[in-house]
């Protein structure tokens, strides 16, 4: 075997045991963060999977639904997989089929945690996913069932 | 190149140079929209467009607003154009434009110009950045008439029933009217299909639709039921300024639509079925020298006779797959097949084909960044439904076997 040629396996054996060590976000971690006024107090899986499919867009209130999603993430990913049961491709086709028909409008879009708690803490509506581990004293945190 | 298609393509480049852009916000007016152009080639006839020579007429490019003017009340119109052939010719209209109110999640209520639904997929149809295909299944959505189902003037009751642990219903009742434009392709298809010399008025009225989908239980599943009932005003030149007309005294039209779509993972499979059933009685007023050849009587005296057409199609459907293997690259197929179910038997096989469309389509949409893609796509075809042959030719035994090429950019904002 050439030197490139080794040198080349070396760095993928160490890419791939770094990968080994880099633990994607997994569903336990992700919690539904809402604005300290929405009324609702509980949320099940299937409320939180009807609301950002599109088809729950009223609180027990009637005030409107703010959607707001965190870009291109592992956070992101999981959110979508345990709770909306689509990919992120899907996810963001479906939103883009009800923008496009004038039915739907595209979920707010962050690029960190902390913009997403900010917007949810402070809009009427609004409802958010974080990391558990993320500070969420500003919002209403609910574990969805 | 036409002057709307540089001022879409400034604008939708100008998105471009913006990263991770969702969308133009002009104030409290959120904006969005989208360019596409493509080419089609065919290795024998015409088909939508010149495509045995090659053709790139064949782009749709589009722009829409959006703002809600309280909290449950939003107003929005969407601008498109297109160009397919001799159809569309890049002229700007009206796509949708209604207000909607969101009283409920079970019940709301738009007026204007609303989407007609038609299916899973009618709605979003001239937008193939939403779709892995370039086109969709022809026996459910017919190219050709397209803008006779886009949209209509009316009202639209809709809204999404919680049913619990059993999922979600979803419905639109809808009501109003259509005037198809006589240089649509709508017209167009009419004219050949019907060897019509000329159609001068179609006026789609009395629309009643309804549309419901059911996202079941199971993730991913959904089924859906379309039921359209509409009056149709019709009238027809059908030999050149002769006076040989034709008008139409309908008695039924219905658009009957069945859907499922399954997602599984990167995987989605889907197939709808369709049905056009009609009734018609067709007064034909017929001159001397064209009611001995149109009646098959030579005897046949200049007079209005009527002629009973009742037609129920019921052999319309297609399934399809797509795939998704990584950000960029998702592949898709489909079997299709229609059956233009004329009172005319067909004397001959030729005159068969001409009846019927089948098509086998591969498609493959590279997915470059969010707001740019690419596809690529192949159709086996089989029959001669909506085709036309090439120029100064007939069609022959054997010309029902043919292929269908397409590629298409988009860029969407």
């Amino acid at each position: 075997m050439t030197l490139k040629k080794t040198k080349l396996w070396i760095i993928a054996v160490i890419v791939g045991i770094l990968f080994t060590f880099i633990n994607p976000v997994s569903a336990e971690d992700v919690v539904i963060i809402i604005n300290s006024d929405v009324p609702d107090t509980a949320l099940s899986k299937e409320d939180v999977k009807k609301i950002y499919s599109g088809h729950k867009t009223k609180w027990s209130n009637n005030d409107s639904i703010v959607l707001t999603v965190i870009q291109k993430s592992e956070l992101h990913k999981a959110f979508l997989k345990e709770f909306v049961k689509k990919t992120p491709s899907q996810f963001k086709m479906n939103w883009k089929h009800l923008m496009f028909s004038g039915k739907g409008k595209i979920p707010k879009t962050f690029n960190t945690i902390e913009q997403m708690v900010d917007y949810v803490a402070k809009n009427e509506g609004a409802i958010g996913y974080v990391a558990a581990s993320s500070p969420t004293d500003s919002v209403k945190v609910i574990k969805a069932k | 190149m036409k002057k709307i298609t540089l001022f879409m393509i400034t604008i939708c480049m100008s998105a471009l140079i913006v990263s991770n852009i969702q969308a133009a916000d002009l104030g409290n007016i959120e904006t969005h929209g989208f360019i596409s152009q493509g080419y089609l080639q065919t290795d024998k006839h015409d088909y939508l467009a010149d495509t045995k020579d090659g053709s790139y007429q064949f782009n749709e490019m589009g722009i829409n607003f959006n703002t809600f003017v309280a909290d449950d009340l939003k107003v929005g119109l969407q601008l498109y154009a297109r160009d397919m052939g001799e159809v569309g010719n890049d002229e700007v209209v009206l796509n949708w434009a209604f207000a909607e109110y969101n009283w409920r999640d079970w019940m709301g209520f738009r007026a204007g110009l609303v989407k007609f639904a038609l299916g899973f997929y009618n709605d979003t149809r001239d937008m193939d950045m939403l779709r892995t295909s370039i086109f969709l299944p022809s026996s459910v959505y017919n190219e050709w008439l397209r803008d006779g189902v886009n949209s209509m003037k009316g009202y639209e009751l809709f809204g999404n029933i919680s049913l619990g642990s059993a999922g979600t219903l979803k419905y639109q009742l809808q009501t109003g009217e259509t005037q198809i434009p006589l240089d649509s392709g709508t017209i167009k298809f009419i004219e050949q299909v019907n060897n019509v010399y000329r159609v001068n008025e179609i006026v789609v009225n009395k629309i009643y639709n309804s549309a419901v989908q059911w996202i079941t239980p199971l993730d991913g599943l959904r089924l859906g039921f379309c039921y359209a009932k509409f009056g149709l005003t019709q009238e027809w030149d059908l030999v050149t300024d002769s006076g040989n007309e034709v008008s139409f005294d309908n008695k039924k039209n219905e658009y009957i639509t069945y859907s499922i779509e399954y997602t599984w993972n990167n995987l989605v499979v889907a197939a709808e079925k369709w049905a056009n059933n009609r009734e018609a009685d067709m007064v034909m007023h017929l001159d001397d020298t064209w009611a001995p050849i149109l009646t098959g009587n030579p005897a046949a005296p200049a007079n209005d006779y009527t002629v009973n057409k009742d037609n129920d199609s019921d052999t319309n459907y297609y399934v399809s797959a797509s795939y998704r293997f990584t950000d960029l690259l998702e592949l898709g197929t489909y079997y299709s097949f229609y059956e233009n179910n004329s009172d005319l038997e067909p004397d001959t096989e030729l005159e068969e084909q001409k009846n019927e469309l089948t098509d086998i389509c591969l498609s493959a949409r590279f997915d470059i960044n969010d707001n740019w893609i690419i596809k690529l796509e192949g159709h086996k075809m089989e029959g001669l439904f909506g085709v036309q042959p090439e120029d100064g030719k007939t069609f022959e035994d054997g010309d029902e076997d043919w292929y269908l090429y397409a590629a298409k950019m988009t860029f969407s904002f």
